[in-house]
């Protein structure tokens, strides 16, 4: 490293304790790799294939059983290492898009939902994907305007795939959320998703990397909902 | 096996130019629509915090190289302008480079870029891929639907 001063180096990490948790974790071999996707439009559909190919060739999917045993022995039991496919906010062309390639070639994948979004009307969803920072990225593919996906897509996907909540309707939770709002996005999120799809939920993902704003209130509602998993964007916690 | 004074060694060996590039070509992705490589810590927080994990086996060595590359992405981000950060920390920037730039061990141990493996492997799939992908999708719930509007003589 040109004019590699150690000092400066260390004060630049040592600045936020995140900086030195990520150190450990790498050093220590707890991580996961995980490909993040939002919109897979079909006129990507050519490049989601030539990567969940690559992915099957390369690493092994990870279910929640993998990441559980991972937990439990601290021994990574595949030689190769693990690779999410995660895919954000149950957009109707993960239906269409993503789900046919992921089944293809055996990966898993695991479908972050705002619980709420499903059941908004299909007049509607547009709209609402505005207001709520969901990203429709072609607003002009569906002719009837239907972007959310519905129950029975959902429930397919579940028969195969991991089922997360991302909240009940896209909301950001933060130090200053209402318990009344905590409630619903946290708990009554997970146990409407639960309901729909036949089986327990055992991952709650924030929005915008929010573990920067964990809190003991957010803490209690996530226990009493019952995960067992809180994902952020630098962290995957077992919490129960 | 390489221990904690080696990773220091190398991090004064590094060429940051490639880490600068990866951080400038991470400007350019298009989160909504790409995929985007990231790498999450695990976190137990049932157990032990000293507890030893153990990887798989073909990344025995490359996650120290991994560690290292994390904290230089971070000392990098953490220079920028704090407008730039937003409220993120340098780490949270740095842990998607790292993603991009290790995203696999090579034969050597080299690390293999994302953006690298999957283009190549993208040129190589189109050779073969000639169909096109949208027609080969069983669901394709844009033309059900669509024919279903047909059939109703539209709404």
């Amino acid at each position: 490293m040109e004019n590699f001063q150690m000092k400066d180096f260390l004060q630049l990490i040592a600045k936020d304790k995140r900086t030195l948790e990520m150190f450990r974790y790498l050093m220590n071999s707890s991580y996961i790799r995980v490909v993040n996707y939002h919109n897979t439009n079909p006129v990507d559909a050519e490049r989601f294939e030539a990567e969940i190919k690559y992915f099957s060739e390369h690493f092994v999917p990870v279910t929640l059983k993998d990441l559980g045993q991972f937990f439990e022995t601290k021994v990574w039991p595949y030689e190769k290492p693990g690779l999410i496919p995660a895919i954000f906010e149950g957009f109707r062309n993960h239906y269409d898009v993503m789900l046919p390639i992921l089944d293809k070639y055996h990966f898993t994948g695991w479908f972050y939902f705002p619980s709420f979004f499903m059941d908004v009307p299909v007049k509607e969803q547009l709209a609402f994907s505005e207001e709520h920072d969901l990203n429709v990225s072609d607003k002009e593919l569906y002719p009837d305007q239907r972007v959310a996906l519905n129950w029975e897509e959902v429930r397919e996907i579940a028969k195969r795939h991991e089922i997360c909540c991302h909240t009940g309707n896209h909301f950001e939770i933060t130090k200053e959320t209402s318990e009344e709002d905590m409630q619903r996005e946290i708990v009554t999120a997970k146990r409407y998703l639960e309901e729909k799809i036949g089986r327990e939920v055992e991952v709650f993902c924030w929005l915008y990397g929010e573990e920067y704003h964990y809190n003991e209130k957010a803490h209690k509602f996530l226990k009493e909902a019952g995960y067992k998993y809180v994902v952020s964007n630098l962290k995957l916690e077992r919490i129960r | 096996m390489k221990e904690m004074q080696d990773v220091w060694e190398d991090l004064k060996r590094q060429d940051l130019e490639k880490y600068r590039e990866t951080m400038e070509y991470c400007k350019t992705r298009v989160t909504s629509d790409e995929g985007i490589p990231a790498v999450l810590g695990l976190d137990d927080l049932t157990a032990s915090w000293a507890d030893v994990w153990q990887g798989p086996e073909m990344e025995k060595e490359f996650h120290k190289a991994m560690a290292a590359a994390a904290m230089v992405f971070a000392s990098l981000y953490e220079q920028l302008d704090p407008e730039e950060l937003g409220h993120y920390p340098g780490i949270a920037p740095a842990m998607s480079a790292l993603a991009e730039l290790f995203f696999l061990p090579g034969e050597n141990g080299e690390a293999i870029p994302y953006r690298s493996v999957v283009n190549e492997f993208l040129r190589e799939e189109q050779k073969i891929l000639s169909e096109n992908a949208w027609e080969a999708m069983p669901n394709r719930s844009v033309e059900r639907e669509c024919f279903k509007e047909e059939q109703k003589g539209g709404e």
